[in-house]
């Protein structure tokens, strides 16, 4: 059984769980990082390279 | 917001720009350098003449791994610490941290660029691609990066400016990645000063090395190079970035994603599927954060764009970004298996490598250059047309390039796999390559025209700086930071505490890293036992094995029937994972330019490789593979033989102790032998002890070193 799922088993139910948990934890981030609260923040921290020479 | 997190007590400091000076000419020198190899090797490739006066040290085997590193390492490194130290500064409002570091940093440096400009055209390499250099050098690597580390994380903790930039978001994951890289790839038992052989063998030393390989493109040349376009875009614009909001999906969701592509480089081939089929859905998802990136670069330019057209340093900006734009899209669509069954081990390949390298890389920093010089040396650009030559000479290269290598790439796959039934179209492997030749030509007018660009850029600089001015250090005020506030939430309390921010870095590359890397360290425990059929090489083989590594076969040469086919059709049976167990390091190469090995023992006769190493057009008219003379002069050295054996035992060859006791002895006897045939066959009768009979040994083994006779 080992042999099989190390060398050569093709786990495709593990890899679409996978690629739909990294999907949901995706768009998770964006909805946050796109929430409307932090938008001073975001002014700030967009304009810091444009401070000194 | 501003104030916030400041004690208002004023500190005065002044920036260390002669770190940054320092690296600047580095870069412009070793540059050139790399450039100048890279026409060299063209060259070599259109017409096997250019391995002049057939010098070892000039071969394409030597030239081609010192043109690669003196890219990667020589030019991007020293632009990379560049611009790390020169936006570092600015954006923390602090000192380079330490004056000793910087200078460890540099000249360390420096000294590994030479003494791998050294080592590899002595052929003294790993035989890894990217990792060519041997295990001294490797350890001085790791402590000029751990120096620059301390002297990059010094600065995050000295800082004046409570949030990290999301700039230096990409410079910490492309220092702590590289060095996660760089000491897992080069670990290697030593068999003297100059020759080690990795701890990985076969299907994890491949699956380690394009993990290597791979994430070197990512966390080398991609994220550092991000950082400095979120810095010097928006200085050169004079604009802020089109969405700060968008560069945190980026930063995030790239870093996460980069590091599980490296088996993307390894499809069809004797890697477990599982990881084949990973690295192609991560590479295609991978499409996403780059274009991210690649949007909010462009977007940065909104309602600046007619500037685009009067100023170069915005040109080479728009260009590189949109060079990366099109390696991002491009390098997905290699990574489907069935895009990748044609363009792998084609000039397809090549040409995708150096639309990043010459389009995104190399503008990118012929921007940071045309921007920093003036500020840095107190003077004004010399020329701006010659610097807007340069753009229109860098950019005709970088397409002819491209183009070229697209049309090479995809007759040749598709000259590989013509077949009508069972016969292939094109069983004369050289005739695949006869075909792409022109290609080869339009190459090197490609290469030319891009270093000549480059040059111009050389003597605008150079000009720049000696119409500079000198002036005392500049010294600026900013308030000291208090100590951090813990009532911060979200991405705002991550930004602020740097060791956090390093801490999720570390954790994001290594969720991928553990999951692609571990099984495939113990698959070797879970091979099928009655497949395990092959034996060790032989002392001669493997001395054999050496010179083929030394003289950068690999380059040219792959050792992997891939499960196509075609290849099947042409090599023979498909390559098993059992077949190279013993294969410290792998030798499956990543470019046809000639035929594939893995099934070449025993084909043809001794006498056959005799004359093929003498002079290769003998054999096969057409061929542009450069000449061996030093094989015939120089000895073998029987010496090591027994040190290397123990090596290999210690790796998990299993060699007996009289195999270990007579491995001088046994390689003599070989050798004689083979001397003997070929003396039968017509040689010359005085080869007993020169190095193509330990080359000629390793050939004739390869094709049943996993039992398929």
């Amino acid at each position: 059984m080992k042999q099989l799922i190390l060398a050569k088993y093709t786990l495709i139910p593990l890899n679409c769980a996978a690629l739909i948990l990294f999907l949901i934890i995706f768009v998770g981030a964006v909805l946050w990082v796109y929430r409307r609260s932090g938008r001073d923040y975001y002014k700030y921290m967009e304009n810091l390279p444009l401070k000194g020479d | 917001m501003e104030n916030s997190g400041y004690t208002g007590e004023l500190e005065r400091f002044s920036y260390d720009d002669k770190t940054v000076k320092k690296f600047v000419l580095a870069t412009m020198i070793w540059g050139a350098v790399a450039m100048l190899v890279g026409v060299i090797i063209a060259l070599q490739l259109a017409n096997w003449r250019f391995n002049l006066f057939n010098l070892p040290w000039l071969s394409f085997g030597r030239l081609r791994p010192l043109h690669t590193n003196a890219a990667i390492f020589a030019f991007a490194g020293n632009a990379i610490f560049a611009g790390v130290y020169h936006s570092s500064q600015r954006l923390l409002k602090t000192r380079i941290y330490s004056d000793f570091l910087s200078a460890l940093h540099f000249w360390g440096w420096q000294l590994i660029i030479v003494l791998a400009a050294l080592t590899i055209p002595l052929g003294i390499t790993t035989g890894k691609e990217y990792a060519e250099l041997e295990w001294p050098i490797d350890i001085m690597i790791t402590v000029v990066w751990v120096a620059f580390a301390v002297n990059f994380f010094g600065m995050l903790f000295t800082r004046r400016e409570r949030h990290l930039y999301v700039a230096l978001w990409f410079y910490i994951a492309s220092i702590v990645t590289v060095a996660v890289l760089h000491i897992v790839n080069s670990i290697a038992i030593p068999v003297g000063l100059l020759k080690s052989y990795p701890v990985y063998a076969g299907v994890q030393d491949a699956l380690v090395q394009w993990w290597y390989g791979h994430n070197a493109v990512a966390f080398f040349l991609t994220t550092p190079f991000l950082g400095l376009m979120y810095y010097y875009l928006p200085k050169a614009v004079n604009r802020p970035v089109y969405s700060y909001r968008l560069s945190i999906i980026h930063f995030w969701a790239l870093v996460f994603i980069y590091i599980w592509t490296g088996p993307h480089h390894l499809l069809h081939s004797a890697m477990p599927d599982w990881a084949q089929t990973v690295g192609m859905v991560f590479s295609i998802m991978l499409l996403a954060p780059s274009w991210g990136g690649m949007i909010n670069g462009l977007l940065t330019l909104r309602g600046a764009w007619d500037r685009v057209r009067r100023e170069p340093i915005l040109k080479f900006l728009v260009a590189s970004i949109t060079f990366y734009g099109m390696a991002t899209f491009e390098g997905p669509l290699l990574s489907i298996k069935s895009v990748n069954a044609l363009a792998h081990f084609t000039d397809w390949i090549v040409g995708h490598v150096h639309s990043g390298v010459l389009g995104w890389n190399g503008f990118m920093i012929a921007a940071m250059l045309y921007y920093v010089v003036p500020k840095l040396w107190n003077s004004k650009l010399y020329s701006e047309k010659l610097a807007n030559a340069h753009f229109w000479l860098g950019t005709a290269g970088i397409v002819l390039y491209m183009t070229s290598m697209w049309a090479a790439g995809v007759t040749q796959g598709l000259m590989w796999r013509a077949a009508e039934g069972s016969k292939l179209v094109y069983p004369d492997f050289v005739e695949t390559v006869t075909r792409i030749v022109p290609l080869y030509w339009v190459r090197v007018v490609a290469g030319v025209l891009y270093l000549t660009g480059y040059l111009i850029m050389l003597f605008n600089l150079f000009k720049t700086i000696s119409l500079g001015v000198k002036q005392p250090e500049k010294v600026y005020t900013a308030p000291r930071l208090m100590p951090f506030r813990s009532d911060k939430k979200g991405h705002r309390l991550i930004e602020g505490l740097p060791a956090l921010m390093i801490v999720l870095t570390i954790i994001s590359i290594l969720i991928g890293s553990v999951i692609e890397i571990l099984p495939t360290l113990l698959a070797h425990k879970y091979y099928v036992p009655e497949k395990i059929t092959r034996k060790p090489y032989t002392p001669l083989e493997l001395a054999g094995r050496d010179i083929y590594i030394r003289e950068g076969c690999y380059t040219c040469h792959s050792q992997m029937v891939r499960s196509l086919p075609e290849d099947i059709l042409r090599y023979g049976d498909r390559s098993e994972p059992e077949e190279f167990i013993y294969d410290h390091p792998f030798q499956w190469g990543s470019r046809r330019i000639g035929p594939d090995l893995a099934r070449v023992g025993g084909k043809y006769p001794d006498s056959w490789h005799y004359y093929h190493m003498k002079d290769p057009r003998k054999i096969t008219p057409n061929s542009l593979m450069p000449m061996y003379p030093e094989l015939f002069t120089r000895k073998i050295d029987y010496g090591v033989m027994s040190k290397k054996a123990h090596v290999m035992k210690a790796l998990g060859a299993p060699y007996s102790y009289l195999e270990l006791r007579d491995a001088a002895l046994n390689g003599q006897r070989q050798a004689a032998s083979i001397a003997q045939d070929l003396k039968a066959q017509g040689a010359p009768g005085d080869l007993d002890d020169k190095e193509i009979l330990a080359l000629i040994a390793y050939l004739q083994s390869l094709h049943n070193k996993g039992d398929k006779s």
